[in-house]
C-alpha cells in the first residue's frame, strides 16, 4: 500500500493524539491508553513496512470490540462519559485505517470534538489557552496535509492567518450564541472534595490554613461591608461527641431536603443588599453566605440554621446572586433545637464543669457570663498559633488549663462547650472570615486560609455571634491571618503568596487575580443574564425575539462576508458583452462534454467544435468571426451593434439547431 | 489571405514543397521588418528558402558562407590605401546588400557572429569611426546547423534576440518529397514584387491595429514568463514589441487590419522559443516552452 502521508505527516497525528488524550487522561479509563498502544505500535509497523495494514473485518471487530468492553466499564459513570469514551476510542482506532485523507478528516474533527470536551472539565485561562493550542495543532495537521505545496514557513504564515481571522468569529459567537442548559450530567468522578468538611476536629482548619487556594470571590452592588463583619456562614455544628464537632442528625436531614429544592421561609427585615459569588470548585453542596442571605432564581436553599446549601454539588466555577439583609436576626430555635444545643456528654473535662458552675453561682445576667468568659480568654496567657502542643483526651480541659495555645477551633470549641455548662443554646459556626478586598477590581478573595470558626450564642430571643478569637488575635479578624501570624503563614506553602511582600511579585500577583476575576466573571459564567444585559447595552432596549433578530442577522452578515470574501467579486474583471455570448456558446458544448482547451482561442475553439459537432458548424464559424471583429477589430459603434445583434441570433440559432 | 500576398507564397511554396507554415510564418518575419533565422539540418532546403524569399521580393542579396576562419572584415568590408589619392577607400563587404544570407552562421567565430551585431539593431556599421548607412530595407536571413553538430559556436544571447524569428523547417512529408524528386519543383524563381511594393506592405503592416485586449493577452503572456519560476530565461521588452510587430504582419498577411491572439499565438512559438531557451532546437522531453506557456494564459481572461 502506498503510504499518501510523510514522516511528518505521522508525528503530527501521534503528537495530536498524545496531546489531547494525555489532557483528558483524567477523564479517560486506562483500558484506552491500553488499547492506544496496540494502535499506535501497529501503525508505527504499517508505516516502517513491518506490518500489514488491517482489513476492514478487524477493524470493524476492533470498533465493536472495544465498544462493548469500554461500555460494560464505564457506563455506570453516566451518560456523558459514555458518549466521551466512544469518541475516545474512534479517536485511538483511527490509527488502525489512515488509508485515506478522508480518514485524517475524521481523525481531526474528532480530535475537536474531544478538544470540547475537554474544555467541560478545563475552566482556567492557562487550559482555555492549552486548548485553543491543542485545536490549533489539529488545523495544523490537516493544513500540512492538504498544502504540502506550500513550504512550511508558508504553512506556518498561513494558519496563522486562518486562527487570527477566525478569532473575531469566535469571539462574536461566545457574546452571540444563546445559552443552552446542559443536556447530560457531568460525571462526578476522581474528585476530591476540597474546603470545609462536615465534621470539625481541632487541625481541620489548621489543614486548610496552609492552603492559599481560592475558595470563592464576592463582590457587592452596594459596596462591602468591613473586615470584621465578613463572617461568611457555612456550617452550624451543634453536636460534640469525644471531642469532635459535627451537625446533629436534624441538620443532616434538612441539608437533605435542601438538596432536593426545600426552602427554609425567613421573614426578611430591613435593606437588602446583593452580592455574587464567584465559587471554586468544592465538589460539595454546601454554599458560604453573609447573615442573613436569600438566594433568588437559584438553587440555592435556606436551612432552618440559615446556611445555603445548592442542589447540586458546585463541580466547576459558578457563579451566584444573593440578597442579604443585615439586620435581619437569626431566630429560629424549636424546642428539639434547644435541646440538642445544650447537649454535652455526662462527663468529662472536669476541671471546666468546676469552674462553669462556679461562675454559674456568682448569679450574673447570662450577657456578664459571657463576657466573663471572653475577658478570661482575654486576660491569661492565650497565644493564638496554627501549631498548638498536642491536648489529652480532655481536650477542653487541656487547652482551658493546660497549654493554652490553639486557634479559632480551640477557641470557639472550649466557648460553645462553656457556654452549654452555663445552659446557654449555643453551637460552632464554621465558614471563612475576612478576605482580600481588590480596590481596583472591585472584588474580594477569599482563599482557604481565611477559613475560619465561631461560636452563636441564643440570646434574647435570636442568635448572636461571639468570636473568641477576636479577643485572643485581634488582627486574625481585622486583617487576616497573614497580618496575625506572619511567621506560620503558609509554611510548607510554595506559591506566590509567600514573596508578596516583594513590590513587584505583588503586583503580578495582583494583575494576575484580577484577570482571573475578569475570565471567571465573563467567561466562565457568562449566563443568559449577562448576554441579555450586554446586548441591551449595546444595542439598546432589545426583547427576546429582537435577540433573535440580532443573530440570525449577524449570522447572515457572516456568511454573506464570506461569500464576498471567497469570490472577491470587486477583483473580478467587468465581462465584455460578447464574452458574456462567448461564455453561453462554451456552456452549450459543455453540457456536451466539450471543454475549451487551456490557452485555445474562440477562433480556435469554434473551429474544433465545428469539427466535432458537425451540425452546429454554420453557427459557429460565424460566430468566431463576427466575435472576432467585434471584440478585436477597431470599427464603428452602429457596426458593432450590428454584429452584436449577430452574435446573439447565431447563439439563439446554434441553441435551436446546433445540436 | 491578401491578394497581393498570395503570388509571393505560391511561388515559394513551389520552391520549398510542403512547407507552407513555415514559408508564411518567413515572409510574416520579413513584412514585420525582422531578420529570420532558419535552423536545421544541412540538406533540408534552408538556403533555398533563404534565396527563394530574396529573389521573389526582388531584393539584392549576397550569401557569405560562413566558416570559423571568417573575420569580421569579410561581412563588413575593408578600408585599404589607395596610393593615387593618397587616402584610405572603404571597399563594401556583403553586408551592404538589401538581403545578407548568412549561411551557417554558427560555424564562425563569437567575433564574426558580432560583427553583425550593430548591422542587426541599428541598419548601420561603424567603421574606424566613420558610419555607413546600410541600404533599404536591410534583411539577415542566417542558417543555422543544430549546436550538436561538430564544428558550431553556439549564438549569443545577444545575437539570438536580434532574430525575430527562428523557423525550422523539418523533414519533407512523402508526397512533397516524390514531388521534388520528380523534378517538378525546379521552376526558375521570378521576382514577384519589387522593394517599392516591400515598402508599402511594411508601411500597411504597422497600420494594422491592435486593440486593448490583444495587447493585455500579449502583455500576460510576457509576464507569465517571468513571474513563473519555469522559464529559465524571462521575455525582454524588445521580445514584446518583436511579438507585436510579428502579430501585426500575421493578421495582414491573413487579410485583416486588426490582430486576433490567434495572430499572437501563430508567431509566438517562432518568435520566442529561441528566447525562452531553447537553444539547439532539440527539445528534449515534453512540450517546447512557448506551448507551455500559450497554455498557462488564456488569451479569454
Amino acid at each position: 500500500m502506498e503510504l499518501f502521508f510523510k514522516r511528518h505527516h505521522l508525528l503530527l497525528i501521534l503528537l495530536c493524539y498524545l496531546a489531547t488524550t494525555l489532557s483528558l487522561s483524567s477523564q479517560i479509563h486506562w483500558l484506552v491508553f491500553v488499547l492506544a498502544v496496540a494502535c499506535i505500535g501497529w501503525r508505527v509497523g504499517i508505516y516502517f513496512g513491518r506490518l500489514a495494514a488491517p482489513s476492514v473485518m478487524v477493524n470493524r471487530v476492533a470498533a465493536l470490540l472495544g465498544a462493548g468492553v469500554l461500555m460494560s466499564v464505564v457506563f455506570s459513570q453516566g451518560l456523558f462519559s459514555a458518549m466521551m469514551h466512544l469518541i475516545v476510542l474512534g479517536y485511538t482506532l483511527k490509527f488502525l485505517e489512515l488509508s485515506a485523507r478522508r480518514d485524517i478528516n475524521v481523525f481531526v474533527c474528532t480530535g475537536m470534538v474531544l478538544i470540547a470536551v475537554f474544555f467541560v472539565f478545563e475552566t482556567s485561562v492557562m487550559m482555555a489557552l492549552w486548548g485553543v493550542l491543542l485545536s490549533v495543532l489539529h488545523l495544523g495537521l490537516a493544513l500540512s496535509l492538504y498544502a504540502e505545496h506550500l513550504t512550511a514557513k508558508a504553512q506556518t504564515r498561513y494558519l496563522t492567518k486562518l486562527v487570527l481571522i477566525s478569532l473575531p468569529l469566535a469571539l462574536m459567537l461566545f457574546v452571540l450564541l444563546p445559552r443552552l442548559p446542559p443536556m447530560w450530567k457531568l460525571p462526578l468522578q476522581n474528585q476530591a472534595t476540597t474546603g470545609l468538611s462536615e465534621t470539625v476536629n481541632p487541625g481541620d482548619i489548621a489543614e486548610l490554613s496552609r492552603s492559599s487556594a481560592l475558595a470563592f470571590r464576592a463582590s457587592f452592588a452596594q459596596g462591602v461591608p468591613p473586615a470584621n463583619e465578613r463572617y461568611w456562614r457555612v456550617m452550624t455544628m451543634d453536636q460534640y461527641v469525644q471531642g469532635q464537632w459535627s451537625q446533629s442528625e436534624s441538620i443532616k436531614s434538612a441539608v437533605r431536603l435542601a438538596e432536593r429544592g426545600s426552602r427554609f421561609n425567613v421573614e426578611v427585615a430591613g435593606a437588602a443588599q446583593s452580592y455574587e459569588l464567584i465559587l471554586e470548585p468544592s465538589f460539595q453542596t454546601w454554599l458560604p453566605s453573609l447573615a442573613v442571605s436569600n438566594g433568588q432564581n437559584n438553587r440555592a436553599n435556606l436551612l432552618f440554621n440559615y446556611t445555603l446549601r445548592n442542589e447540586i454539588p458546585i463541580t466547576q466555577r459558578s457563579m451566584l446572586r444573593f440578597s442579604y439583609f443585615p439586620d435581619t436576626p437569626i431566630r429560629y430555635l424549636d424546642l428539639t433545637m434547644r435541646q440538642q444545643n445544650l447537649l454535652l456528654p455526662e462527663s468529662g473535662n472536669e476541671q471546666t464543669r468546676a469552674w462553669a458552675a462556679q461562675l454559674k453561682q456568682e448569679n450574673l445576667s447570662p450577657q456578664q457570663q459571657i463576657s466573663r468568659v471572653l475577658q478570661r480568654y482575654a486576660g491569661e496567657n492565650f497565644r493564638y498559633t496554627l501549631r498548638p502542643p498536642p491536648l489529652g483526651q480532655e481536650q477542653i480541659d487541656g487547652f482551658l488549663f493546660g497549654s493554652q495555645a490553639g486557634f479559632c477551633v480551640h477557641y470557639a470549641s472550649s466557648f460553645v462547650y462553656i457556654m452549654r455548662l452555663l445552659e446557654l443554646p449555643a453551637r460552632m459556626v464554621t465558614g471563612y472570615q475576612g478576605g482580600e478586598w481588590d480596590e481596583d477590581g472591585g472584588f474580594l478573595t477569599v482563599r482557604q486560609y481565611d477559613a475560619h470558626a465561631w461560636a452563636e450564642v441564643y440570646l434574647d430571643g435570636q442568635w448572636q455571634r461571639f468570636d473568641p478569637t477576636a479577643f485572643v488575635a485581634p488582627d486574625r479578624v481585622e486583617r487576616g491571618l497573614e497580618s496575625a501570624l506572619p511567621d506560620e503563614f503558609l509554611a510548607g506553602d510554595l506559591s506566590l503568596m509567600k514573596f508578596r511582600n516583594n513590590a513587584l511579585v505583588n503586583q503580578l500577583y495582583l494583575t494576575m487575580a484580577k484577570f482571573d476575576y475578569v475570565w471567571a466573571v465573563w467567561v466562565l459564567n457568562y449566563d443568559n443574564q449577562k448576554q441579555f444585559d450586554l446586548i441591551n447595552r449595546w444595542f439598546g432596549d432589545v426583547d427576546f425575539f429582537g435577540q433573535i433578530w440580532l443573530f440570525v442577522g449577524f449570522f447572515i452578515s457572516i456568511i454573506v462576508l464570506m461569500i464576498l470574501w471567497s469570490l472577491k467579486p470587486w477583483q473580478r474583471p467587468i465581462l465584455a458583452r460578447e464574452d458574456k455570448l462567448f461564455l453561453m456558446l462554451h456552456q452549450i458544448f459543455q453540457k456536451q462534454g466539450l471543454e475549451r482547451l487551456p490557452g485555445e482561442t474562440v477562433t480556435d475553439f469554434c473551429h474544433r467544435m465545428a469539427l466535432v459537432v458537425p451540425a452546429s458548424e454554420a453557427y459557429v464559424i460565424n460566430f468566431s468571426r463576427v466575435y472576432n471583429r467585434v471584440k478585436y477589430a477597431e470599427q464603428a459603434n452602429s457596426q458593432n451593434e450590428k454584429d452584436y445583434l449577430k452574435l446573439s441570433l447565431l447563439l439563439k440559432q446554434l441553441r435551436r439547431h446546433g445540436k | 489571405m491578401r491578394k497581393n500576398v498570395s503570388p509571393i507564397l505560391a511561388q515559394l511554396n513551389q520552391v520549398i514543397l510542403g512547407k507552407e507554415a513555415q514559408v508564411e510564418l518567413a515572409l510574416v518575419c520579413l513584412l514585420a521588418g525582422g531578420h529570420l533565422l532558419i535552423e536545421d539540418l544541412p540538406g533540408m532546403g534552408k538556403t533555398t528558402l533563404a534565396q527563394g524569399l530574396a529573389t521573389t521580393l526582388g531584393l539584392s542579396y549576397h550569401r557569405v558562407q560562413f566558416t570559423s576562419d571568417m573575420l569580421p572584415a569579410d561581412i563588413l568590408g575593408v578600408s585599404i590605401f589607395d596610393p593615387q589619392k593618397q587616402a584610405f577607400h572603404f571597399h563594401k563587404g556583403p553586408i551592404f546588400n538589401q538581403v545578407l544570407l548568412a549561411d551557417e552562421i554558427n560555424r564562425a567565430s563569437p567575433k564574426t557572429q558580432s560583427a553583425l551585431l550593430e548591422a542587426m539593431a541599428e541598419h548601420q556599421i561603424s567603421i574606424d569611426s566613420e558610419t555607413y548607412s546600410l541600404p533599404k530595407p536591410f534583411f539577415v536571413i542566417a542558417t543555422q546547423n543544430p549546436l550538436d553538430q561538430a564544428g558550431t559556436f553556439p549564438l549569443p544571447e545577444s545575437q539570438l534576440d536580434r532574430f525575430m524569428m527562428r523557423i525550422e523547417l523539418g523533414f519533407p512529408n512523402m508526397e512533397a518529397e516524390l514531388a521534388m524528386l520528380q523534378g517538378k519543383q525546379f521552376n526558375q524563381v521570378s521576382q514577384v514584387i519589387d522593394t517599392a511594393e516591400l515598402i508599402s506592405m511594411q508601411a500597411q503592416v504597422r497600420e494594422v491595429s491592435a486593440s486593448a485586449s490583444v495587447l493585455n493577452y500579449l502583455l500576460r503572456l510576457v509576464a507569465e514568463s517571468r513571474y513563473n519560476a519555469t522559464y529559465p530565461n524571462p521575455l525582454s521588452p524588445r521580445c514584446s514589441k518583436t511579438l507585436l510587430q510579428a502579430a501585426k504582419a500575421k493578421a495582414w498577411v491573413a487579410g485583416r487590419d486588426y490582430v486576433l491572439p490567434d495572430d499572437v499565438q501563430a508567431v509566438f512559438p517562432a518568435v520566442t522559443d529561441h528566447r525562452l531557451g531553447v537553444l539547439g532546437g532539440a527539445q528534449s522531453s515534453g512540450a517546447a516552452l512557448s506551448e507551455t506557456l500559450l497554455h498557462a494564459v488564456d488569451p479569454l481572461a
